[in-house]
């Protein structure tokens, strides 16, 4: 299937300026998956990393290739064989499944006999689950010395995570936000939606809403948030809300062998707030996008405490920004990341114990606290937040970021495996479903720069 | 009444059947093989009311204040026959408002019955598609049965652009079961194609059904007898994934007891009426059965999936039958 070209950035239309010249005319091919995942912030990963390569690249010429999710080796190298005939300039790998392994090798076999310069160059978006298809990308040691690829992810820790799993004489990874849609997710009418969903709603406009958006997953600590948000409720003059969009799920800590049953983690959910008065806290359901967009301009602040083991990004969070929104995060994994990319943005410092990792609470209290009074003294500019986000985050950044790194000369890499990266294999051969159960420390090593950030 | 069951749930926080689990893996070569047979209808799903099927767990009454029986009529019968009595005064049974006649007078205190709702939503998907869950089996569903059963939902499926069906359990595993079973999912499909001769169908195996965005979808669960099973985990599954369905009540509705199972769905919970009436007749069944309804399974026969012999295998589905019809 083709993608709209229609939904290609018009720059000049849009009276955007662009700084360097546009790329010479290129042949891309993107690569994703047949069937969109079922993730939903992955969906939207997807749709919107095209859209910045479609802007980045708008003298040239986009094919785009979808693949099974059981892609194999065999079809990979059927695929590198069509991919050779139709001398591509660039191969982007724009989706988290199937694992790019099998097409890094499928291309690095075809192209086997020609020159390192004329191979078409590789950019892999890693995802989260990069540490999970460890397996997978051992297999990749020759490619990685042989083949132009470079690797893409969406946070300075995720870049810590990934970096420490190679020994590599040249860059092998650079930082590339996972883009918004900002002609979805921005400060224009909020007014309007403020009014409009809290009437829907039944609070008054002065009231503070805190948004919690994303999955309601156990490893997401949304019961950690409730109680925070019931503990400082009380400390504000005005009314304060907690509202709650998102499907639920039943990950609990798999990685660590603890598995749920379907309606472990509501039941869990529902003990830890058991006897409290939830009277101020709504759950809004799994929104489609429009009105998820609404629900943003709606509320006064974005507050999250995840500690998801994939947590490489935090596409809520970005969107949150994007509309305007201060937020108070978990200094965890990728949403240290937006630190850098806005003022008003919180970090609270994350607890590693052997089971869970949580907010230290009494951190949290406390900066959700002193935010919310921020948001009472109304100190917060939604389209100044916005704007800024814009800059970092936006399809049009973006695309400025990728077309600097397709620009970038390809240079002959020596790589090799880490000891941490072969001992991450180790646990995944000896216990592929529980690998971390009885290695906390790795997991800590592994993970550690998901929380050794900055405050 | 309905401040008791509550009262026995909350204080009972720790006695969970998913605490237990030395007791939740004992299951027999039987349970096992039942479980197996209803997959995924049978799947585990977690809930302070302990949902499981009465074959699971030999004697486990005694072990619960509160247990919620996924039974549908067969295996209920033969847990009241099996358990004439309660094991003790202050267990209590939730069983399907469906079932509720087939309580035995001794067991009538300590029965509840529990009924499904959903809960409104602030932000309603309205999806074009409908769903038909349909566990395709000659005893769970006869086709003179299905082909009433869907003239009943008729108005609503054939609202729908697009129809997808989902067989799901009564999967007989064994080299003797597949052609029957086969066929009889032939016979199931042409009954549907017959019915709603316009409508695009999609079938959905496992894998698609659980990636499905199922946020907004009707859908219906063609159990009409509610032979094997009377609370399977896809109606769990579905509500939980925002799908709905116009066949349950809305929360806030009556005023009964409201045991949560998701955000968005839960069980009302009340007590029988105290003028219940039965269409189980203690004696009278003990007369037909003589004490004795269980039959000789060996164990190495796989495929042999026998809860109990033939005749009161027979007779419950003349009850069920009996059932459905008076509804």
């Amino acid at each position: 299937m083709q993608y709209d070209l229609k939904l290609r950035f018009d720059l000049a239309e849009r009276g955007g300026t662009r700084h360097n010249l546009p790329m010479k005319q290129q042949k891309i091919l993107i690569i994703t998956k047949e069937d969109e995942s079922s993730w939903k912030s992955c969906q939207h990963i997807v749709r919107n990393l095209i859209q910045s390569y479609q802007l980045t690249a708008v003298e040239s010429q986009i094919e785009y290739l979808k693949v099974e999710a059981d892609f194999s080796y065999y079809l990979a190298v059927m695929t590198a064989k069509k991919i050779k005939e139709s001398k591509f300039d660039f191969i982007i790998w724009a989706d988290h499944k199937p694992c790019s392994v099998f097409m890094l090798n499928a291309l690095n076999r075809v192209y086997d006999i020609v020159a390192f310069e004329d191979k078409p160059k590789l950019l892999i978006h890693l995802f989260g689950d990069f540490v999970l298809d460890c397996l997978t990308w051992e297999t990749a040691l020759l490619s990685l010395n042989e083949y132009p690829v470079h690797l893409l992810v969406a946070s300075e820790a995720q870049k810590k995570l990934v970096d420490k799993m190679f020994k590599s004489q040249n860059i092998i990874s650079s930082v590339v936000p996972f883009p918004v849609n900002e002609n979805i997710f921005n400060h224009q009418n909020h007014l309007k939606h403020r009014s409009e969903i809290r009437e829907k709603i039944k609070i008054a406009n002065d009231d503070i809403v805190i948004l919690y958006t994303g999955r309601i997953s156990f490893q997401k600590n949304v019961d950690e948030l409730v109680n925070t948000f019931l503990k400082v409720r009380n400390f504000m003059d005005k009314k304060v809300h907690l509202w709650i969009a998102g499907p639920w799920d039943d990950i609990l800590l798999p990685f660590l062998g603890i598995i749920g049953f379907s309606g472990s983690n509501f039941n869990h959910f529902n003990s830890a707030i058991a006897g409290k008065d939830v009277s101020s806290i709504k759950f809004l359901g799994d929104l489609e996008v429009e009105d998820l967009a609404k629900v943003y301009h709606a509320s006064d602040l974005f507050v999250s405490f995840s500690t998801y083991n994939d947590e490489d990004y935090g596409m809520s969070a970005a969107e949150a920004l994007l509309t305007g929104l201060p937020c108070v995060l978990s200094n965890w994994g990728g949403f240290s990341t937006f630190a850098d990319y806005s003022k008003s943005v919180d970090l609270v410092s994350v607890n590693i114990s052997e089971f869970r990792m949580k907010v230290d609470s009494k951190r949290a209290q406390k900066k959700l606290l002193a935010k919310l009074m921020q948001v009472s003294n109304e100190e917060f500019n939604k389209i100044k937040i916005s704007e800024e986000a814009q800059q970092f985050l936006s399809l049009p950044a973006v695309s400025l970021k990728l077309d600097k790194i397709m620009k970038n000369k390809k240079a002959k890499n020596k790589v090799e495996f880490t000891p941490l990266f072969y001992a991450l294999c180790s646990l995944f051969k000896l216990s592929p479903n529980s690998p971390f159960k009885d290695n906390p420390e790795v997991y800590k090593e592994i993970y550690g720069d998901y929380f050794a950030n900055k405050i | 009444m309905p401040i008791k069951f509550k009262d026995k749930i909350e204080n009972n926080p720790g006695k969970s059947i998913f605490g237990m689990n030395k007791i939740w893996k004992e299951k027999k070569g039987l349970a096992k093989k039942y479980i197996l047979f209803l997959t995924p209808d049978s799947s585990v799903y977690c809930s302070r009311i302990n949902p499981v099927f009465s074959f699971e767990i030999e004697n486990f009454i005694q072990h619960f204040s509160v247990i919620s029986l996924r039974d549908g009529v067969y295996p209920l019968m033969r847990f009241f026959f099996m358990n004439p009595r309660p094991y003790q005064s202050e267990a209590v049974v939730v069983i399907d408002e469906k079932l509720a006649s087939l309580v035995p007078l001794a067991w009538i205190e300590n029965v509840y019955v529990r009924k499904v709702f959903i809960k409104e939503k602030l932000f309603p998907l309205r999806s074009t598609e409908c769903l038909l869950l349909i566990s395709p089996d000659q005893d769970n569903l006869p086709l003179d049965i299905l082909t009433k059963e869907l003239e009943r939902k008729a108005v609503y499926v054939r609202k729908a652009a697009a129809i997808s069906i989902f067989f799901s359990s009564c999967n007989k595993i064994g080299e003797e079961h597949v052609e029957v079973d086969t066929a009889w999912r032939y016979q199931v499909l042409q009954v549907i194609l017959k019915m709603f001769p316009d409508k695009e169908i999609q079938i959905l195996d496992w894998q698609k059904f659980q990636k499905k965005n199922m946020n907004g979808i009707n859908f219906f669960e063609i159990n009409p007898l509610k032979f094997y099973f009377s609370d399977s985990f896809l109606m769990h599954d579905l509500l939980q994934r925002g799908a709905t369905s116009p066949e349950f009540l809305a929360d806030g509705q009556m005023e009964w007891h409201q045991e949560n199972i998701s955000i968005n769905h839960g069980y009302y919970i009340y007590p029988l009426k105290k003028e219940h009436s039965t269409l189980y007749d203690e004696v009278l069944i003990k007369e037909i059965f003589n004490e004795s309804i269980n039959v000789k399974v060996k164990s190495k026969n796989y495929t042999d999936l026998k809860l109990t012999n033939k005749s009161f295998q027979d007779f419950c589905s003349e009850i069920a039958r009996e059932l459905y019809f008076k509804d």
